[in-house]
């Protein structure tokens, strides 16, 4: 049995599944903390279920949403600073205030991975002591280039690390965007999410430790997958909208579609999704407006409007998540899946693990295209091993290569997603056949 | 490039069940399956906008087999209403397999090289000429190979299984490789050459009836052939322009005609040996040259060598002034009698049709000067114009009559119309003329003359009177022998109804 | 006549300039508009018409040019254009009157705006190109044989060049070579001639027309009716509305010379079961419905999401997505011979003749 868990506030909702069936209707503890809330939760579990309990999976997502950013320093590595104001790079209004502080470092590689200008580390350890004196512990680093070469910035968070092994970093190279300000914003999120996440996998992992010694215990991410709690603290960014993903995976979980549409009803509208291959279909960045978006791959869930076409031979599951259902749903439409408030902690509970490969590449034909495609399934294949999954039960569920848009011939961006399970967990994994297109 | 004997009408499933197609992988067929009737191998999309119905399109490999170009390579196929679309390579094809369906047309992705299956395919559709791109490619390499024209006709023959190939100039053939076709033959030829190029000639193939061979394909292999035939001709044409130059030389060392063959033996010897020639061995020269005086035809060389190897191939052809020369040993008189004979029969037929004659010098045991063998073949050569194309003389048949040969007619016939003006004004002159002509002939004899004429002697008599009345001078022996000549000469230009109407007369006569 | 720019002409602006070319990721559009729209608090931002400029005054298109570096992954960091107009002037030892953009769409669509309130000098609303090409020598400015140099260029590492080059050709594989070597993209300065010059060979309303389109685009009203005032405004026509049913990358081999490498998409319009196909290389250069062909560049294929009428990036296409696919006609220059030589599919390597080629 799998536990599908909640946090938020100082309380904590959880779901208990067997394979594809509700086994425990959703329940909710408050408590004067959180902590409270969720050793309380897992005591309850404890005794209802024993040790039939072999996994639980945290969304953690709104604890990370509704925490006070952390404050960041932020290190941008280009091979000019801003001539003047307007260059500068502008971070979206939510996250801005956290930075306290920001420094140029003269660096930066072209998407050849060439050097753009030498990394001017002489410069940095100079400034160096003033970063480590002040309070702030959490550094982004972004560079231009790093989705080719990572080379700057790892030697700068070595520079700092070997000053002082405390502080906390966040590279951009770890997100995947072609756009300098994507990158530098994610880093910068997540910089100033780690505190948080370290402290929710702390939480977590006592608590689970307590009650289910022999328990995985994961948290939620917003690709519809979930990580080791000890990813939590080292890319909270993921985990920070996994709702919307885990409410796609739980109705379609319970309606049985690995491969079609799903609509759920909410409060603020219907919104659409889809599923391949038992998860939900995912895009690498979030976008907000016109501002920085989050390189993290998330679930696409768009608003249903009533443009939205209907296909006979596409599976749909309509799912109603309102608190209150009294109020017939918007466009006509017909819930085939009633009053399932709780879709998200279904989701959560069937979360699979998953890992992400995104990189460029450069190629230099169709046959050396297929080997670095060969290569990043494997190694997204061994990422998901690497989380925990069993080498049997792991598979590709997406491999693709894009073409860079006025780019170098022969780079390529190849994006695989693996997911797999413990081998304890097989049957847990909705059946479906991998999908991504292989050129 | 052979023909299914089967005629049962071929179709996708069936050479998908067991055919060609066998190695195919099928991206979508139609329900039904489809007629094939040819194939065609494109490394254009435009091509496809040209196909038959009922074709099976293969893209090239060297079109790629990008998935737009598969689409529309799929359209393109759907409206020409082709059988089958067959691809490289299946990787980019799957996204044209919602296409295929919707237009209802086959569509087939093979890993294989493309022109391979799509020969395969030809082969038992019999359709071979939709792909000669690759297969007549391969001809052309192969003919390409070979540097002598027997080698490249033997080349093609056995493309073509064996059966007769030959090269033809002005309807004779010049050279042949391979076995006519027992049974009732499709002959295919193709004509190579403008009128006025250097070698222009006819490459034809002989093929059974029996609908074995395709014969665009024969047709397409003949063309595909004919650089190599042009290029071997031309090779060994120069070739033997080398060889004939000691020959050429001979020819045109001898402008004295005056010389005899001792001078010119003696002014000469040193180049004549230098040349390879040998004194003391015997030759026979051969004179060729057109039978009427005419435009001189550069490409006859290259011909009447061609030719000539059906006689010898060891004596090379000189092109002279006047004609072509060529000296052939001959140990003794039965050697150079097989020779005349030999040219006789093997060129004799060619040689009318080319309008040529030929002459050969007599066989003579004190083995004479070479120039004057030459001199002798000459003349045999124009004294064998008198009789037409096609005349082989030999001087030893000829003597001293050679001289008549020399006769300028058109001055002979001039001073008769200056001389004889009532003769040649008078309406019965033709008849006339015979008379006087065979009189003479027949040294003055009216009763041999009109035995020969086969008419009465008092006939023969009294044209002869009315000859005299004319102002012929019959009776002055002086005089007899230019009467003679100018007769002769009358006679020979009478056109040939008046001689045919006399045999009519003549026959009605005969008892 | 001189028109004064507001920010909301700015947001339609991005909207337009994204819209015909629906393919880029229009990050780079919007960071610049976020720029001009600050920029434009302190300082009033003038398009002109080249009428209104002597018809010797020097004009010089700016632009970026990009090669293996995204915009957006390494921002300018202001100078750039600055400079490549200073180099112009001291190559020909003029002053530089007015700027104009490289292309009408995309980033080089909206960054002479920026330029233009760095500089103070008036931006005219013309661009020798009526759309966006790959090649800078794809231009109406190259049809009417006027001179593409000297080029002042400048990258992201503050390194700069003055290209001395007459023929456009030449001009492409000179700086395309030396943005590569410059980090993956040059501010630039090229095409300095007179109004006059402009006037004959250039496209004219540019800038106004993509300000008209993100109106209609970015107005909350049906896709149906966007989609007619498009045809009103573009003589623009939906070829389909169509399900993404493929994507493939690297469909067909690519010459080096051309600067990216080509994808297709393969949808199916449900209503009709016509079969769609889009090949893209940087843009869409070719809709095949049904394998005929319906548009080929120079004409210009934009995609718009079926449910809100706005633009799609490609990049963001999904299996199952409903689009519509929209063909607009480009400028008629692009029609003649010489425009067709330039820009039909022959020019990006696909063997196919523009269907409006006469002897097509």
């Amino acid at each position: 049995m799998r536990v599908g868990l909640r946090l938020q506030g100082t309380s904590c909702r959880t779901v208990v599944m067997n394979g594809r069936n509700v086994v425990s209707a959703a329940r909710e503890v408050h408590a004067g903390s959180l902590s409270e809330a969720l050793a309380s939760s897992l005591s309850m579990l404890r005794r209802e279920f024993g040790s039939g309990i072999t996994e639980i999976t945290a969304d953690v997502g709104r604890v990370l949403g509704e925490r006070k950013l952390a404050d960041v320093v932020a290190i941008r590595i280009s091979p000019r600073p801003p001539a003047d104001a307007f260059h500068m790079t502008v971070l979206p209004p939510l996250v801005e205030p956290a930075v306290t502080q920001t420094m140029h470092v003269r660096g930066g590689h072209d998407l050849r991975g060439r050097p753009l200008a030498r990394l001017d580390l002489e410069a940095f350890l100079a400034d160096l002591p003033g970063i480590l004196a002040g309070d702030v512990r959490n550094v982004a680093i972004t560079s231009v280039g790093s989705t080719a070469s990572k080379d700057h910035e790892t030697r700068i968070a070595d520079a700092i690390l070997s000053n002082d092994r405390d502080m906390r970093i966040s590279i951009s190279s770890d997100f995947y965007s072609s756009v300098f300000r994507d990158r530098d914003y994610t880093a910068i999120l997540n910089s100033a999410l780690m505190e948080t996440g370290e402290e929710l996998a702390a939480m977590l992992e006592e608590a689970g430790r307590r009650q289910f010694p022999a328990t995985h215990l994961s948290f939620a991410k917003n690709d519809g997958g979930r990580a080791p709690l000890s990813r939590l603290g080292v890319a909270p960014v993921h985990g920070l909208r996994a709702e919307p993903a885990m409410g796609i995976l739980g109705a379609a979980t319970l309606a049985g579609i690995p491969e079609g549409e799903v609509i759920l009803c909410m409060e603020g509208g219907a919104s659409v999704g889809h599923t391949r291959g038992g998860l939900p279909v995912a895009r690498s960045l979030i976008r907000q407006g016109f501002d920085a978006s989050l390189a993290s791959n998330a679930a696409v869930l768009e608003p249903y409007t009533v443009h939205h076409p209907v296909r006979a031979d596409i599976p749909s599951v309509i799912a109603d998540l309102r608190e209150r259902q009294e109020s017939e749903l918007p466009f006509g439409l017909v819930p085939t899946l009633p009053a399932v408030k709780d879709a998200a902690l279904v989701g959560s509970a069937a979360a699979p693990l998953t890992a992400w490969i995104d990189r460029l590449e450069t190629v230099s034909g169709r046959v050396d295209l297929k080997r670095v495609q060969n290569l990043a399934e494997e190694d997204a294949h061994s990422a998901a091993v690497q989380l925990g999954a069993s080498p049997g039960q792991t598979r590709i569920l997406e491999s693709n290569v894009y073409a860079m848009p006025y780019g170098n011939p022969g780079i390529v961006r190849i994006r695989v997603q693996a997911a797999g399970e413990t081998s304890a967990d097989g049957e847990y994994v909705l059946p479906a056949a991998a999908r991504g297109t292989n050129p | 490039m052979r023909r299914s004997k089967n005629e049962t009408r071929l179709d996708v499933a069936g050479l998908l069940a067991h055919g060609s197609l066998r190695s195919t992988t099928p991206l979508y067929l139609t329900p039904s399956s489809g007629l094939i009737e040819s194939v065609v191998l494109v490394s254009q999309l435009e091509a496809i906008r040209q196909v038959r119905p009922n074709t099976v399109v293969v893209l090239s490999s060297e079109m790629g087999s990008g998935g737009w170009l598969v689409s529309a390579a799929l359209r393109h196929a759907w409206e020409r209403r082709a059988s089958a679309v067959v691809v490289a390579g299946s990787a980019y094809a799957s996204a044209a397999v919602g296409l295929a369906e919707r237009l209802g047309i086959t569509l087939l992705a093979t890993d294989g090289e493309p022109a391979a299956l799509a020969l395969a395919l030809a082969a038992e559709i019999g359709a071979a000429l939709s792909v000669v791109d690759a297969e007549l490619a391969r001809v052309a390499r192969t003919v390409a190979k070979d540097t002598t024209l027997g080698d490249v006709l033997k080349t093609i023959s056995r493309e073509l299984d064996g059966f007769a190939v030959s090269l033809g100039y002005d309807g004779v053939v010049l050279a042949s490789a391979g076995m006519p076709p027992r049974e009732t033959d499709e002959v295919v030829t193709v004509e190579a050459g403008e009128a006025n190029s250097a070698v222009r000639f006819t490459l034809t193939a002989r093929v059974p009836a029996s609908g074995v061979h395709n014969l665009r394909l024969v047709r397409s292999i003949l063309e595909v052939a004919t650089p190599a035939v042009k290029a071997a001709w031309l090779l060994e044409d120069l070739l033997s322009t080398a060889r004939a130059v000691p020959t050429a030389a001979i020819s045109g060392l001898d402008q004295d005609s005056a010389a005899s063959g001792a001078e010119f033996g003696e002014k000469h010897r040193h180049l004549l040996n230098q040349l390879g020639w040998r004194e003391g061995e015997p030759y026979v020269a051969v004179w060729f040259r057109s039978g009427q005086v005419q435009e001189h035809r550069p490409e006859l060389t290259a011909v009447l060598r061609l030719l000539w190897r059906k006689v010898t191939v060891r004596s090379p052809l000189a092109e002279v002034q006047g004609g072509w020369l060529t000296l052939v040993p001959a140990g003794d008189q039965d050697a150079s009698t097989q020779l005349e004979t030999r040219i006789r029969t093997r060129l004799g037929p060619a040689l009318a049709e080319l309008g040529l004659v030929g002459g050969l010098s007599r066989w003579q045991e004190d083995t004479p000067a070479l120039v004057l063998i030459v001199r002798e073949a000459r003349l045999a050569a124009e004294s064998a114009r008198s009789t037409g194309p096609g005349t082989v003389l030999g001087f030893a048949g000829l003597g001293v009559v050679a001289a008549t040969t020399f006769v300028d007619r058109d001055a002979v016939a001039l001073v008769a119309e200056l001389t004889l003006p009532r003769l040649m004004a008078s309406p019965d002159r033709d008849v006339i003329i015979t008379a006087v002509a065979v009189f003479l002939d027949h040294r003055g004899s009216v009763s041999l003359a009109a035995k020969f004429l086969n008419l009465h002697r008092n006939t023969l008599q009294a044209r002869l009177n009315r000859a005299r009345e004319l102002g012929v001078p019959l009776d002055i022996p002086s005089e007899l022998l230019s009467v003679h000549l100018i007769a002769e000469v009358l006679r020979r230009s009478m056109p040939d109804k008046t001689t045919s109407e006399d045999l009519i007369e003549n026959e009605k006569g005969l008892p | 006549m001189s028109t004064v720019l507001t920010t909301e002409d700015i947001r339609n602006l991005r909207t337009g300039a994204h819209f015909l070319t629906c393919t880029i990721d229009p990050t780079a559009i919007h960071i610049y508009a976020e720029m001009i729209q600050r920029a434009m608090e302190d300082r009033a931002l003038e398009l002109i018409t080249v009428d209104e400029l002597s018809p010797d005054d020097l004009v010089v298109a700016v632009g970026m040019v990009t090669q293996g570096l995204f915009i957006a992954d390494m921002p300018p960091v202001g100078d750039e254009f600055l400079g490549c107009i200073r180099a112009i002037e001291a190559s020909l030892g003029r002053s530089v009157r007015a700027i104009y953009s490289l292309a009408a769409a995309n980033i080089n669509g909206i960054v002479p705006l920026m330029v233009g309130l760095q500089s103070s000098l008036p931006v005219i609303d013309s661009d020798p190109m009526g759309r966006v090409f790959p090649l800078i020598s794809q231009t109406t400015l190259n049809i009417g044989n006027v001179a593409i140099g000297p080029i002042a260029l400048m990258g992201v590492t503050g390194e700069r060049a003055v290209v001395e080059v007459e023929s456009p050709q030449r001009a492409e594989t000179l700086v395309r070579a030396l943005v590569t070597e410059l980090g993956g993209w040059a501010a630039t300065a090229m095409y300095p001639c007179s109004a006059q010059q402009l006037k004959e060979h250039g496209v004219h309303g540019s800038i106004s027309r993509m300000i008209r389109i993100g109106q209609i685009l970015d107005a909350s009203t049906a896709v149906e009716r966007k989609l007619l005032l498009l045809a009103d405004l573009l003589g623009a026509t939906r070829i389909a509305r169509a399900r993404v049913s493929h994507i493939e990358s690297l469909s067909r081999p690519t010459d080096l010379g051309l600067p990216a490498q080509p994808s297709s998409v393969t949808l199916e319009d449900e209503t009709t079961g016509r079969i769609v196909r889009l090949e893209i290389q940087n843009e869409i250069l070719l809709v095949l419905v049904d394998g005929a062909v319906t548009a080929a560049v120079p004409d210009m294929v934009t995609l718009l999401n079926s449910e809100q009428g706005t633009v799609v990036n490609i990049d963001d296409v999904q299996v199952g997505d409903v689009i519509d696919i929209v063909k607009i006609t480009a400028a008629a220059q692009w029609y003649t011979d010489a425009g067709l030589d330039l820009t039909e599919p022959k020019a990006f390597g696909i063997p196919i003749a523009h269907p409006r080629r006469r002897d097509a």
